[in-house]
């Protein structure tokens, strides 16, 4: 299974869609379609030709829009750059500008492009839309124009802050993620992007979102800056019943770790986009699950009603531990969800794929609400996506975090090291008490919380003998006068770990 | 880059064979006895010994001028009279249960800080005894030079702490001292161990703490040759106190084996405790003048042994078993030579015993160092690896005609040492001979390369098997003259496989963030041979780098 974005993954997409009418200005008027599309039978978007979408990646990027054309000039904080159509992105996308005066839709031309060794293409058809589009902000120096977000490929987008190197993705939504019957990539069709003033310091975008099972209006507003944040805010329709609705997807790449069996790739260190599933409850306690490359797929999903957020963190901001020039995993964005309403009943759901390559995404988290709205009926759901390097969200002082996970694996025996930092110091008092459950099917040999200097925090230590094949559920967490000193860090334990 | 005229890489192929047909009949090579018993000290099996033996104090001691004070001539003087008598039976007879002590029971017994030798003379040096027992089963005899003759120091059960389960009333006979650690006295703060001699003819420093890692011995005989290995012991040391504002301590020891004995001159120097606790870390030196005397022919001598311990490192063999990214005393060998400048060889854990000798042309130095002293990549709150001594070997200017061999023996845990660097003669001494040279060694946290020279901080390999079998050996250079360096400058890598293959391509990249320069060379290897491969970073023609000398084993390749 692959999650990288723009696959078709429903065979046949010929049917041609009707020209897009430029004429929504609110939220309102894009939730209308979203509704009224949604009473309809779903109908796919036309395919764009092949000769576009045999381009490799070499080629197609090097299609370049020309500066003549873009729709705000670089004198102002926000730059728009529609990206073209081909290589995976095979579904049109049809851009509209709003302005004082109302809306207009901004058609695709070829002329729009340099088209470098791609060649100009001929007789394209008159459905043929762009396949998303960028967005340049001054993120980091005042003077320059920085890429700080990209929409394109189905419902896919990923934005970066200042200093970061793009990373994870997110979606609009996930349908039926880790289903027998498969998952449905439903895309964005259409986008109404608010022209924003020269010296604005965010902008305005709404979408509509068509699938086979689900339709949606969204409305976003971007901030570019340290942390780039991007406010969500949808209303989503059904066609008919879902197995699984993901709400606020994120999707992610794990090939190896400090606490990883071998290295997969041995000319490098560590290698990953995101190294922990980090979720904050209700009730303000948090649990650190650290991310793996699973020996076979595996979905585990954690029970937090309206959870305070979510996110796939990459705390490991060492770029020597990656070893990897000029891919900046240690610059690579975490990314956390932190609702704008109260979500109610739901879990947060993670799925961890096996893979052997760095370009494979592999990881995906969401979440998913108890009930799901009937067809018809809107579910409305607000967030906010913060996208942050340093600082990042972590377990507020004195509650310590995990800092890295260490395994040693042997045929039945592991040995684990779990550091955790930041612990409020205990003044002249012993070391912390170590709370571990490892569940049914293993035993507990020994354990021990030693002081690390090194990182001013403590480690946990424990081995244990596994007495099955079944995979393990660890959790564990250091208390101090009973109350608990750390986050929760949660593991599993695999008979086959990569 | 053209292949080494003055250093000549060969495998011994005809002592490799025998070690290997060792291996697989069972019996232990004399390489892996060598390593096991560089770590654990544990000599090799030995005849009973004579009961005589036993109370080495009052039966056995060396017959001693009364004057003049003891000094060089006399301790070389001895030697040679020793190398002309019949070999002494070395081995003493312990009581059962010290023999049998478990290691870590040995550990617990503690010499008293109180009964520390020098302690009351206002020394900068105090010494603190190691009892003999578990792996440490031959105690030697130690003179105190203070006034007049030498004076035996005696032992005494009650200098000594032990450990829960040993009743010090039971303590029978006069079971004696396995050796001594050197400690660094200083104001205001505890003394601090620098030196230990300790097991065979063993010698650790370090400054403030030489704690495990690399270590030396007087000299090694034999190693690898079919025959096995002869392991000569220190056996009696001579020590004078140092007055108050020496800054040095001088140790007397005679070497002793079944077809050799040596006269050994140690003079150590420790930095202030506080100076190196100020620093991080400090250097120890230990300057050796040496003379050996033989009774009969040696198959092959090797002068200045460093052994020391590398599991794994960065190269890609982790362990499943094992959390920590990297297990070794020392990860690299360090040649310098006047003509061929500076070359450094990563030390590996081979699948095979492997032997490779390099054969510089004017040999300025060579050591195993620690280069890695980053927490994080071993990840060992217990034994510390970052802070391993490193050592270097400077040669004398009556150092013998020879060169370098460096034997790696595999190893799937981390309590033996498996790795050895020495000097290997290039004639070894015959009958009836005498051999007198002298080296210093400096331990602690040293990278003796100019601060100019960029480094290789790491090594790391990959096999590929697809479109066609290539190994993937990626160098990251740093430091030095590359620190320097930005972006707009061109620096050109220089590889050259020197056995084992056929280079197809490499490539050079700089990383603008961490500013480490990685080559990157793709070998084509030929069938089952182990690969050899130098390379270097040039400017303009001018050398910026140590030379990287890679060995990839058999078992790495495609």
């Amino acid at each position: 299974m692959s999650l990288r974005p723009g696959f078709c993954v429903l065979g046949a997409c010929a049917l041609s869609l009707a020209a897009p009418q430029a004429t929504a200005l609110s939220f309102a008027d894009v939730d209308q379609r979203a509704a009224a599309l949604a009473s309809k039978a779903y109908v796919p978007p036309p395919s764009v030709p092949e000769a576009l979408t045999r381009l490799d990646y070499g080629v197609w990027s090097q299609v370049l829009f020309k500066d003549a054309h873009v729709p705000w000039p670089y004198s102002g904080n926000f730059v728009l750059l529609p990206t073209p159509p081909g290589y995976l992105y095979r579904e049109p996308v049809a851009l509209n500008l709003v302005e004082a005066d109302g809306t207009r839709a901004l058609p695709f031309r070829p002329d729009l492009y340099e088209w470098g060794p791609a060649g100009v293409p001929e007789s394209l058809p008159p459905s043929v839309g762009f396949s998303g589009f960028r967005v340049l902000y001054p993120v980091n120096k005042p003077d320059k124009h920085d890429e700080v977000l990209v929409f394109q490929g189905t419902s896919y987008f990923r934005a970066v802050g200042a200093q970061q190197w793009y990373g994870l993705s997110a979606r609009g939504v996930a349908i039926d993620t880790g289903t027998p019957g498969g998952e449905e990539f439903p895309g964005f069709r259409e986008f109404w992007l608010e022209r924003p003033a020269a010296r604005d310091e965010y902008l305005r975008f709404r979408a509509l979102l068509d699938g086979p099972s689900i339709t949606g209006a969204y409305s976003f507003v971007l901030h570019p800056g340290a942390e780039t944040r991007l406010e969500v805010k949808a209303r989503l329709y059904l066609r008919r019943p879902v197995t699984k609705l993901g709400i606020a997807p994120l999707t992610s790449m794990f090939l190896q770790g400090e606490g990883s069996a071998q290295r997969i790739n041995p000319l490098r260190g560590e290698e990953h986009d995101s190294d922990g599933l980090s979720i904050q409850s209700a009730a303000g306690g948090w649990i650190w699950r650290a991310l793996q490359n699973p020996p076979r797929p595996t979905l585990y999903s954690f029970q937090v009603p309206a959870p305070r957020g979510f996110g796939l963190m990459q705390r490991d901001r060492d770029p020597e531990h990656y070893g990897a020039p000029y891919l900046y995993y240690d610059r690579r964005p975490s990314t956390w969800v932190e609702p704008g309403t109260d979500w109610g009943a739901g879990h947060v759901e993670l799925m961890e794929l096996s893979t052997n390559n760095e370009n494979q995404d592999n990881i995906v988290a969401y979440w998913v609400p108890a009930q799901q709205p009937a067809p018809g009926t809107p579910l409305e759901i607000a967030y906010t996506l913060r996208w942050q390097a340093a600082p990042q969200i972590l377990p507020a002082a004195p509650l310590g975090h995990v800092a890295q996970t260490l395994v040693g694996r042997e045929a039945t025996h592991r040995h684990y090291a779990v550091d955790f930092s930041n612990l409020k110091a205990r003044p002249g008092g012993g070391a912390p008490k170590a709370v571990i459950d490892i569940g049914p099917g293993a035993e507990l040999t020994r354990q021990a919380v030693v002081a690390n200097p090194h990182t001013q925090g403590w480690r946990l230590e424990f081995d244990l003998t596994r007495g099955n094949s079944d995979p393990l559920q660890l959790r564990a967490y250091l208390e101090v006068d009973g109350a608990a000193a750390t986050e929760t860090w949660d593991y599993v334990d695999f008979d086959a770990p990569q | 880059m053209r292949r080494s005229k003055r250093i000549a890489l060969h495998c011994c192929a005809s002592v490799l064979a025998t070690a290997l047909a060792l291996v697989a009949s069972g019996a232990p090579t004399p390489a892996s006895a060598a390593a096991a018993a560089a770590r654990r000290d544990t000599p090799p099996p030995a005849a009973p010994a004579k009961p005589e033996a036993a109370d080495p104090q009052v039966s056995t001691h060396a017959n001693l001028p009364e004057s003049p004070p003891f000094g060089w001539e006399q301790l070389s003087k001895l030697a040679r009279e020793r190398a002309a008598q019949p070999p002494r039976q070395l081995d003493a007879e312990l009581p059962g249960w010290l023999a049998e002590l478990p290691y870590a029971q040995w550990q617990q017994i503690r010499f008293d800080p109180q009964a520390a030798v020098f302690a009351a003379d206002g020394s900068p040096y105090e010494l603190r005894m190691f009892h003999v027992g578990s792996l440490y089963r031959t105690p030697v005899r130690i003179h105190l030079l203070r006034q007049g003759a030498p004076e035996p120091l005696k032992y005494n059960p009650a200098q000594f702490f032990f450990g829960p389960g040993v009743n010090r009333e039971e303590l029978d006979g006069n079971p004696g001292f396995a050796g001594f650690a050197v400690y660094r006295r200083g104001e205001k703060v505890p003394p601090q161990p620098v030196a230990e001699f300790l097991g065979a003819s063993f010698l650790r420093a370090g400054a403030p703490d030489p704690g495990a890692g690399t270590r030396s011995r007087a000299l090694s005989v034999d190693t690898g040759l079919p025959a096995g290995e002869e392991f000569p012991r220190f056996t009696e040391f001579w020590i004078g106190p140092p007055k108050p504002d020496d800054t040095t301590l001088v140790v007397y020891a005679l070497l002793e084996s079944q077809r050799l004995t040596g006269a050994y001159q140690f003079t150590i120097e420790a930095p202030k405790i506080s100076a190196a606790r100020r620093d991080g870390m400090g250097r120890t030196t230990t300057q050796v003048r040496a003379q050996v005397y033989t009774r009969e022919d040696l198959g092959a001598l090797a002068i200045a042994p460093l052994s020391t311990l590398f599991y794994y490192g960065e190269d890609g063999t982790k362990p499943a078993g094992d959390y920590r990214p990297e297990v070794h005393d020392a990860d690299g060998l360090l040649i310098h030579d006047t003509d061929e400048g500076w070359m450094w060889r990563p030390l590996r854990n081979p699948a095979r015993l492997s032997i490779e000798r390099l054969t510089p042309g004017n040999i300025q130095g060579f050591g195993l160092l620690q280069r890695d002293r980053d927490f994080s990549h071993y990840e060992d709150l217990g034994q510390a690896l970052e802070r391993r001594s490193s050592v270097w070997v400077t040669p004398g200017p009556d150092w013998p005609a020879g060169e370098i061999e460096v034997l790696e023996l595999p190893l799937d845990d981390a309590f033996n040492h498996n790795v050895l660097a020495q000097w290997v003669l290039e004639t070894p001494l015959a009958a009836g001979t005498s051999l007198a040279y002298s080296y210093a060694m400096e331990w602690g946290a040293l990278d003796p390369a100019p601060e100019a020279l960029g480094r290789v901080i790491t090594t790391r390999y990959a096999a590929v098997t697809h479109p066609r079998p290539l190994i993937i050996a990626q160098v990251d250079f740093a430091g030095g003259a590359l620190s320097t360096l930005g972006e707009k400058d061109v620096l050109k890598g220089h590889g050259a496989v020197l056995e084992g293959g056929q280079l197809r391509s490499h490539s050079l990249l700089r990383d603008p963030m961490t500013g480490i320069w990685r080559l990157t060379l793709r070998i084509a290897p030929e069938r089952d041979v182990p690969v050899q491969i130098d390379a270097r970073l040039v400017r303009n023609g001018e050398t910026l780098t140590e030379t990287w000398h890679g060995a990839i084993p058999r078992e790495r390749l495609p």
